[in-house]
């Protein structure tokens, strides 16, 4: 009796312990888009980007301006949509947990919702992923999505 | 929701935790943990979530205004700038000219240039074939493992040109869409 009340404590131990660490992130991922303008009018780096400065200096433009910000917690399986500055909107549905990084499907549309770019891609957590090229005012748009994750379905 | 409102989940923030970091959240100054539990709050209640917004449209409009006043291109300027280059170009010497050497230069090792440009033509058209072998013609999806440090894409469908690279100071993967030359018909949502 003695045994088997034991075995249940455990089993009931092991379980719970067992959640813990995935109730931070099983349910979802906070997704950040930022969207930056990058024109060659003048050199400036907006103060708001200076922690994206190692991941903007390889492209050639001398001015990177903060136009949004967008987060959102989507749940796995679920898609977010970020209206980007213009006509264009990306849309981003985490997946999965795969190891240490979360895979993604990122639709990017332009004009008129004409489809850009179509991607399955497998992002580590905490890391970005810069998709740029769209056209927007004197410049170009270049988007920094980034995805947290504390755990995973 | 009321303030001091817990909203589902044990580890979940209050709408009052929540309040008194929404400006620096909007701001994009909140980091890691702080971060995703904000977001999740906002996700799931309601009344933050309109704040958040709110206070995200206060900070666009301030944006495009001073956007519009700071950036507006001035066009005469430009042209002051580009007329002298067009009247430089249009002196220079036509390309007949300019490339009349150029066969003679292109004799390598006795072989006539036609004969080794061929050669180095055809080298890389099977490059390509090698490379591009099993590609069904006509599917423009690309299936391919791009390994990076920081992300791997397993599936890129593109409507216009695309270029993926790792940016060499963060090792951050980039890809980018050149809008100039697209070549489908806009998708139905």
């Amino acid at each position: 009796m003695s045994v088997s009340r034991t075995l249940c404590a455990l089993t009931v131990t092991a379980v719970t312990l067992a959640g813990i660490p995935l109730r931070a992130g099983a349910d979802g991922v906070a997704l950040e888009v930022v969207s930056v303008l990058a024109t060659n009018s003048g050199s400036a780096l907006d103060p708001r980007l200076r922690g994206q400065r190692p991941n903007l200096v390889g492209f050639p433009y001398s001015s990177y301006r903060l136009l949004r910000r967008q987060v959102r917690f989507v749940p796995w399986g679920r898609r977010a949509r970020f209206n980007l500055p213009g006509p264009g909107e990306l849309k981003v549905s985490p997946k999965n947990r795969e190891g240490t990084g979360i895979a993604l499907n990122l639709a990017l549309r332009g004009q008129q919702r004409r489809r850009l770019v179509d991607t399955s891609l497998c992002l580590q957590d905490h890391r970005v992923l810069l998709v740029g090229g769209p056209r927007h005012l004197n410049g170009v748009l270049i988007i920094v999505v980034g995805a947290e994750a504390g755990g995973g379905p | 929701m009321s303030p001091g409102e817990r909203v589902s989940g044990a580890m979940s923030m209050t709408c009052t935790e929540v309040e008194k970091l929404l400006e620096a959240f909007v701001d994009g100054e909140l980091r890691g943990g702080a971060m995703r539990e904000t977001a999740r709050h906002l996700a799931r209640c309601p009344s933050c979530e309109t704040m958040a917004i709110r206070l995200e449209r206060v900070q666009e409009t301030v944006r495009q205004a001073v956007l519009g006043e700071v950036e507006e291109p001035d066009t005469v300027a430009l042209w002051n700038l580009i007329a002298p280059r067009l009247a430089a170009s249009s002196s220079a010497p036509p390309w007949r000219e300019r490339f009349g050497g150029l066969r003679e230069r292109l004799r390598f090792r006795g072989l006539p240039a036609p004969v080794w440009i061929g050669s180095a033509a055809a080298a890389i058209v099977a490059v390509l074939l090698w490379a591009g072998g099993g590609q069904p013609p006509g599917d423009r999806s690309q299936r391919f493992q791009l390994l990076a440090r920081q992300a791997r894409i397993d599936l890129l469908d593109a409507s216009s040109n695309v270029r993926v690279w790792n940016q060499p100071d963060s090792g951050a993967l980039v890809i980018w869409v050149d809008e100039q030359r697209p070549n489908v018909e806009p998708v139905a949502q």
